[in-house]
């Protein structure tokens, strides 16, 4: 008998799952074979240990704890299935949406210097004012992308509506920045 | 099959009624627990990793199928998530080449006289002895000898087949017998001390 014949003879009679012939089989095997025995011994032990092994309890706060953070999850949950179009990539879609709506400021700006530039007067006050705006609308637009990120977590249409606003506000601005260009003509 | 009591706390804490799966934690914890404690080997990590557990369930209920023991899904989502953990942890086994370290030795010459100090003695060889297996196989140790599963009802929860479960079981044993054989080797034949203490 090869020794892995005999070793599944061992296992299987560990997991009961040998006929009462190969049983003894087996015995009369490990009668003369020392070595066969001392592994069939070891394997016992093995099998012994780990029948006799005990069952470790739960600490008495793990139920309180997973019942918290559950009344936690669920608590956030609401909030989640009254948006669930709202997405990161919405954001995204939105932020891009705002960068569209300030091109034409830029191609404003770039059509006053272009045509200012025959009079160093004209291009210094164009370049000025420009410069002003231009500092002026990136001041609000960190302001503005702040206010939207710190509202997305809590309420991400909010902070969507705040940025479609945001090409009215740099319009807004635009014109208050010309009236005042206007009245510098004008004195 | 699932028991109905255990079927209905189900359907309420989809419902919404989140006492009905309190009634599920303190059904199940134990069982969650013990079988972390005996993949992962520390208490901190089982008690973390039972929450997780928990959690995963609780978020994973709509999947539940009710014609599944749900202690068996449960240790399903246990199982992996503790095969993960260690997987992560990049554990370097312990070869069947090298020599078993001191601390892993299962003979004691002090004398424990306490049944509970026993025990947790015990418990704590045998998990040294656990720790040497490989994740698969733990898990495969620990489902037949701390819960009684059968090869087909370890194969379920494992998610493979009956007879690789037979062979991972059967490798597992040889192993750790090796570890026994040469801890007896080394400190003389006392193998049996441990198992005669309790």
């Amino acid at each position: 008998m090869t020794s892995e014949r005999k070793l599944q003879m061992m296992q299987d009679a560990l997991d009961g799952e040998l006929s009462p012939e190969a049983e003894r089989e087996l015995s009369t095997i490990l009668e003369t074979d020392t070595e066969g025995a001392s592994q069939y011994n070891h394997l016992q032990q093995v099998e012994q240990l780990l029948q006799a092994a005990p069952h470790e309890r739960a600490p008495e706060r793990l139920a309180v704890t997973i019942m918290a953070r559950i009344a936690q999850a669920a608590k956030a949950q609401p909030q989640a299935q009254t948006n669930p179009e709202i997405t990161e990539e919405m954001m995204q879609t939105a932020m891009q949406l705002v960068t569209v709506a300030a091109l034409p400021m830029l191609v404003g700006a770039g059509w006053m210097l272009l045509n200012a530039q025959t009079d160093p007067q004209l291009l210094e006050s164009v370049l000025y004012h420009v410069s002003v705006l231009f500092l002026i609308m990136m001041d609000v637009m960190q302001v503005v992308i702040e206010r939207a990120q710190a509202l997305y977590v809590d309420d991400p249409e909010l902070a969507i509506a705040l940025l479609a606003l945001m090409p009215n506000l740099l319009l807004a601005l635009v014109e208050e920045v010309l009236g005042m260009n206007g009245q510098d003509e004008e004195s | 099959m699932t028991d109905p009591i255990i079927s209905q706390w189900v359907i309420s804490t989809q419902d919404g009624d989140q006492d009905a799966f309190a009634e599920i934690v303190y059904t199940f914890q134990d069982a969650v627990y013990n079988l972390c404690y005996r993949m992962l080997g520390e208490s901190t990590e089982a008690e973390d990793a039972s929450q997780e557990v928990f959690l995963r369930a609780y978020s994973n209920l709509h999947r539940y199928d009710h014609a599944r023991g749900f202690k068996t899904w449960l240790l399903t989502i246990a199982s992996n998530h503790c095969i993960d953990r260690l997987r992560k942890r990049r554990m370097t086994y312990i070869s069947i080449d090298e020599p078993i370290p001191a601390t892993l030795s299962l003979a004691s010459d002090d004398p424990l006289p306490e049944q509970a100090v026993l025990l947790n003695e015990r418990g704590a060889r045998v998990q040294k002895l656990l720790d040497e297996l490989a994740p698969d196989y733990r898990v495969a140790v620990v489902l037949r000898y701390w819960y009684d599963y059968s090869y087909a009802e370890i194969a379920d929860i494992m998610e493979t087949t009956e007879s690789a479960i037979k062979s991972r079981l059967h490798r597992a044993r040889r192993i750790l017998a090796q570890k026994i054989d040469q801890r007896g080797a080394e400190s003389g034949d006392r193998v049996g001390s441990l198992l005669e203490e309790g």
